[in-house]
């Protein structure tokens, strides 16, 4: 948080992933969302979002801050699989920096795979994209 | 003739290390590590039985249950830290079931509404979950007692008097028969029970000495069948050379 906002932490408001949302949710992650409503943090066109998502068996931890629809960081914060941890480092998160979603919520550029963290890799790879469409359901 | 004896005894050993090892050697394909034992007999030699007792938190009519390592909303598993487990209140529409790091609200039909790391800051420990007399919950530290907003966005110190905490109460059948399967039928794998069988292991000490007997009359088979066959080799030759000698001879 206090990377993201440099002042004061602004309260955590709430997005309810139902209805509609919930459909794009789960056409984004492949799988239903796993909670009703997710928490954020947002000053101006500046949002922070904790998501989650399963590797091969655990979930995957990860912040990100977006704002202006670009990914402006990506964090991960707790990675609790035994394989796949290349993923924790800047060689490979900031390759989403600057990255947006298309119409039909995928990345505009592709992200390079680590051979032996795929599945890691596709799991923040969906959370990425989430962040961008959530940010967006959010600012428009 | 006593390699033979040796074979005939060491057979059944055989077949039984072989087939345990194949199905080891398939493990991920046939998913044995996903599965899990349900046969009461063969769990019943992990000293797993059915609890004769199980005790929940009764939220009008929801049950929280902790049984092991699995923590139960009705006959749903919802977490495998049931270690961290505090306990559990209800609200009108949302249950609140807290553990040491976080809570976890669900609505009434059992559906996650929200995880909630670290819901009051500073990585501090929850101790108690309750209710006062108003109906708001109460979530304690060793500090302080707090209670939150209607959408539990941010939470509010109050003094920790009036708090009531739910007792344990037995859990009634047919949810008790339901959780007693669950909890059986989710301890061991099909991969650790063929691990134990295939080492002996699973039957105590004598299961693995016996395994080691197996094994040891297996090498003495190996060995004594390479011994038995280079001494027919040696033999055959010593019994050609000689019919070539008296072919030569009865030439001559």
């Amino acid at each position: 948080m206090s990377e993201a906002f440099t002042r004061e932490v602004p309260e955590p408001e709430l997005l309810w992933l139902t209805g509609d949302t919930g459909n794009r949710v789960r056409e984004i992650l492949g799988h239903r969302p796993n909670s009703l409503r997710v928490r954020y943090w947002r000053k101006d066109e500046r949002t922070v979002w904790i998501l989650e998502e399963i590797g091969k068996e655990k979930p995957i931890t990860t912040g990100f801050i977006v704002s202006n629809n670009q990914i402006e960081k990506v964090r991960v914060l707790i990675f609790r699989e035994s394989r796949g941890w290349e993923v924790r480092y800047p060689f490979f998160t900031d390759q989403f920096i600057g990255r947006k979603i298309n119409g039909d919520q995928k990345l505009d550029k592709p992200i390079d795979n680590i051979t032996g963290a795929t599945l890691s890799v596709n799991a923040i790879t969906r959370l990425s994209r989430l962040a961008l469409f959530l940010h967006k359901k959010v600012t428009t | 003739m006593w390699h033979r004896y040796i074979g005939l005894a060491a057979a059944l050993f055989i077949l039984y290390l072989s087939i345990t090892g194949i199905l080891l050697s398939f493990t991920e394909e046939l998913a044995l590590d996903e599965h899990f034992v349900a046969d009461r007999t063969l769990l019943s030699w992990y000293g797993i039985q059915a609890p004769q007792e199980i005790r929940g938190v009764n939220l009008d009519g929801i049950w929280v249950t902790r049984l092991g390592q699995q923590l139960f909303l009705n006959e749903k598993s919802i977490s495998e830290q049931a270690n961290l487990f505090i306990g559990a209140e209800i609200t009108e529409d949302t249950v609140m079931i807290a553990f040491v790091n976080k809570i976890l609200l669900f609505a009434r039909d059992g559906q996650l509404i929200e995880q909630i790391e670290d819901p009051l800051g500073s990585n501090t420990a929850i101790t108690t979950i309750g209710r006062f007399a108003d109906g708001k919950p109460g979530l304690s530290t060793e500090e302080a007692t707090y209670t939150p907003d209607p959408l539990f966005l941010n939470w509010q110190s109050r003094e920790l008097i009036g708090l009531k905490i739910r007792p344990l109460q037995p859990v009634p059948s047919p949810l008790k028969d339901v959780l007693s399967n669950a909890y059986m039928g989710a301890t061991i794998t099909w991969e650790r029970a063929l691990l134990d069988i295939h080492s002996g292991r699973l039957f105590g000490g004598i299961g693995v000495s016996l395994v080691i007997l197996a094994t040891a009359l297996i090498i003495i088979l190996v060995i004594s069948g390479v011994v038995l066959w280079i001494k027919r080799l040696h033999s055959r030759r010593l019994h050609e050379l000689q019919r070539t000698k008296k072919e030569n001879l009865r030439t001559s």
